[in-house]
C-alpha cells in the first residue's frame, strides 16, 4: 500500500571515511527518486488535471532536483521541504507560462492502483477523478494547500517551510481549504 | 466517496466534525498512479544524466571542498609511502614464487606468472600475503565489461581470481579476490544505481581512490549504462578442475546478469552476492577501481573494516622475474 510516511532512509557507513557523505551521485538520486517519486507525482497530479502534464512536471521536478542534489544542505531544511519547494516552483513557473488553470476533468486513461481488485480500481478512480473536478473549482491557494497536505503527504511545518509562511497560518489556512473543499462535495450531493 | 457522504450526518455533526471527516477520507485516498514505464523511464534518464554529471570537471570541482581536498591529500601521501615501503620491502622477494601457478581453465593448463599476465592484459595486482595465510588457487576467469552499443570484437582480457586460504584452521574462511579489466573512462563504480538488500554499506578510500565495502551475503548491486558477461560458456563459474589433480577452481561468490526489461540503449546489469557454503555466517566484501582494474575481495565478516582495508591498501603490482 502508498506509504505516506516514507523518508530518506540515509545509508550510515560504519566508520567515517573522507568520502562518508559522498556516495556516488547516481545512487543517492536512485534512493530519493525511489523514496518520493509516488508522493511527487501525487502531489503534481492534485494541482493538474491531465496525466501527460503530471508526467511532464513530475519529469521537470526531477531533474531540477538532480542538478542542485549535490547543493541540497539539510542544515537549511528537510530534502522533503526541498523537493517539495522545487515541485512547487515547477508548478508556479508552469501555471505563469501557460496562464490557464487546469482542465476541469481528468484524462480518461485514469492509473490506480494495480494491486487492487478491477472493480475496486474503478471505484477508486471514480473518486479521484470526482476529487480532481472539485479541486479544480477551488483557487490556487486553497487547491495548493490540499495538493501539500494529502497530494504530498507534508506536515503543516513542511507546507510552511515549503510556501514561506508561519505555520500558525498554514495550519488555518489548511482548515479553511478543507472545508471549502467539503462544501463542494456537500454542494453535489444536495445538488 | 458514495452519494449521500456527508448528508447523512450533516444535521447531526458539527461543520469541524464533517471537515474532519474530509480530511481522513483525503488521507486514506490511494494515490494517482504513475505509469510504471513512465516510472521507469524517468528514472533511467534521471540516473543516466547523473553518471554523466560525475564526469564533468565542474562537478568533481564542487565536490572537492578545501577541507576535502587536505584530506586527500594527506591520505594519497600516506597511501604513496605505504607503496615506496612495499616495494622497498618486497623488491627482493620473490613474489612471483608464491603464485607459482595460474590455472586456465579454458586450456586446461597451469601458466605461469608471466603467462597469466600476459593472458590478463595487465600486471598481476595482488596483496601481501598476510602471514597466516597461504594461496589455495589462483585461475583465469572469462568475464568482460562491455558497453552498450559496442559491437566491436570481444576483447580478449581474461579476469583473475585468487584464493587465500588460512594456514590453520578448516573453520575460517578464505580471502576471495577478484579482478577484472575496466575500460577506460568506464568509471564503473560511478554506475551504481542501487544496493539492496545488504546489511550494511558505504564508501571507503583505498589506495587514494574511492571504493565500497558491504557487509552481508544477501546483496545485489545495479549498474546503469554498462554490461558484464561471461566471454564464453567455459568460463570459472563453471568450476571445472584440473585433469588429474584435486585443485578445484573457486567459484566465484558473484552472481552476474542483466536487469530484465532494461532499455537496451542503457542496459542494467547488476552484481548479487551468492551466498555459497562457506559465507554462511557472513562476508564483507570491499571494492575498487584503479589503473583499469576492479577488485573485489571478499573476507570474513569478523574481519574489522581496518583489517579489511589493511589488505586492500597492501595491493600492488607484482615483481614479476622475466
Amino acid at each position: 500500500m502508498f506509504n505516506r510516511k516514507a523518508s530518506l532512509n540515509l545509508i550510515q557507513p560504519d566508520v567515517a571515511t573522507p568520502f562518508q557523505q559522498a556516495q556516488s551521485l547516481p545512487l543517492s538520486f536512485a534512493q530519493l527518486y525511489d523514496t518520493y517519486f509516488t508522493r511527487v507525482y501525487n502531489y503534481v497530479s492534485y494541482r493538474v488535471a491531465n496525466r501527460e502534464e503530471a508526467e511532464d512536471l513530475t519529469s521537470v521536478t526531477f531533474e531540477k532536483a538532480l542538478q542542485g542534489f549535490t547543493k541540497f544542505d539539510e542544515r537549511k531544511g528537510s530534502i522533503e521541504s526541498w523537493l517539495f519547494t522545487i515541485a512547487h516552483n515547477v508548478l508556479v513557473n508552469y501555471y505563469r507560462s501557460r496562464q490557464r488553470r487546469p482542465q476541469t476533468q481528468l484524462d480518461e486513461n485514469l492509473e490506480s492502483d494495480d494491486r487492487q481488485q478491477p472493480g475496486e480500481r474503478f471505484l477508486r478512480a471514480e473518486e479521484l477523478q470526482q476529487l480532481s473536478r472539485y479541486l479544480a473549482k477551488l483557487s490556487d491557494r486553497d487547491r495548493e494547500l490540499i495538493a501539500l497536505r494529502f497530494g504530498a503527504n507534508l506536515s503543516h511545518k513542511q507546507i510552511a517551510d515549503t510556501l514561506k509562511m508561519r505555520e500558525g497560518s498554514v495550519t488555518t489556512a489548511i482548515s479553511r481549504a478543507v472545508s471549502r473543499l467539503r462544501r463542494l462535495f456537500e454542494a453535489e450531493e444536495n445538488g | 466517496m458514495g452519494n449521500n457522504f456527508f448528508n447523512n450526518n450533516q444535521n447531526q455533526n458539527s461543520e469541524t466534525e464533517r471537515d474532519e471527516k474530509l480530511a481522513r477520507y483525503l488521507e486514506q485516498l490511494p494515490p494517482f498512479s504513475a505509469r510504471p514505464q513512465f516510472q521507469t523511464d524517468l528514472k533511467t534518464r534521471i540516473l543516466t544524466q547523473a553518471v554523466e554529471m560525475q564526469k564533468t570537471p565542474a562537478r568533481r570541482q564542487s565536490f572537492f571542498t578545501s577541507r576535502r581536498l587536505a584530506m586527500v591529500a594527506v591520505a594519497i601521501v600516506l597511501a604513496v609511502a605505504a607503496l615506496v615501503v612495499t616495494i622497498v620491502i618486497t623488491r627482493d622477494t620473490p613474489e612471483a614464487q608464491v603464485f607459482s601457478q595460474v590455472y586456465d581453465p579454458e586450456t586446461q593448463s597451469y601458466l605461469s606468472p608471466q603467462q597469466a599476465q600476459q593472458n590478463l592484459g595487465f600486471s598481476l595486482y595482488l596483496p601481501k600475503l598476510p602471514s597466516d595465510y597461504k594461496v589455495e588457487s589462483a585461475a583465469l576467469g572469462s568475464d568482460i565489461f562491455q558497453e552498450p552499443n559496442n559491437s566491436a570484437n570481444p576483447s580478449n582480457e581474461r579476469t583473475l581470481q585468487v584464493s587465500l586460504e588460512p594456514k590453520n584452521g578448516a573453520q575460517a574462511t578464505p580471502i576471495e579476490i577478484y579482478e577484472v579489466h575496466i575500460p577506460q573512462g568506464f568509471d564503473i563504480l560511478q554506475r551504481i544505481q542501487s544496493v539492496q538488500g545488504a546489511q550494511s554499506y558505504g564508501n571507503v578510500e583505498i589506495q587514494g581512490q574511492r571504493g565500497y565495502f558491504i557487509r552481508g551475503t544477501n546483496w545485489r548491486m545495479t549498474f546503469l549504462g554498462a554490461m558484464l558477461r561471461r566471454r564464453n560458456p567455459g568460463g570459472v563459474g563453471n568450476r571445472p578442475t584440473a585433469p588429474g589433480n584435486t585443485q578445484m577452481v573457486r567459484q566465484v561468490p558473484f552472481g552476474f546478469g542483466r536487469v530484465p526489461q532494461s532499455d537496451p540503449r542503457n542496459p542494467q546489469f547488476f552484481l548479487q552476492f551468492l551466498p555459497l557454503q562457506r559465507w554462511t555466517n557472513g562476508a564483507t566484501t570491499l571494492m575498487w577501481e584503479k589503473n583499469g582494474i576492479l577488485t573485489v575481495i571478499v573476507t570474513n565478516p569478523n574481519t574489522n573494516q581496518n583489517q579489511v582495508q589493511q589488505l586492500a591498501d597492501s595491493f600492488h603490482e607484482l615483481n614479476i622475474n622475466k
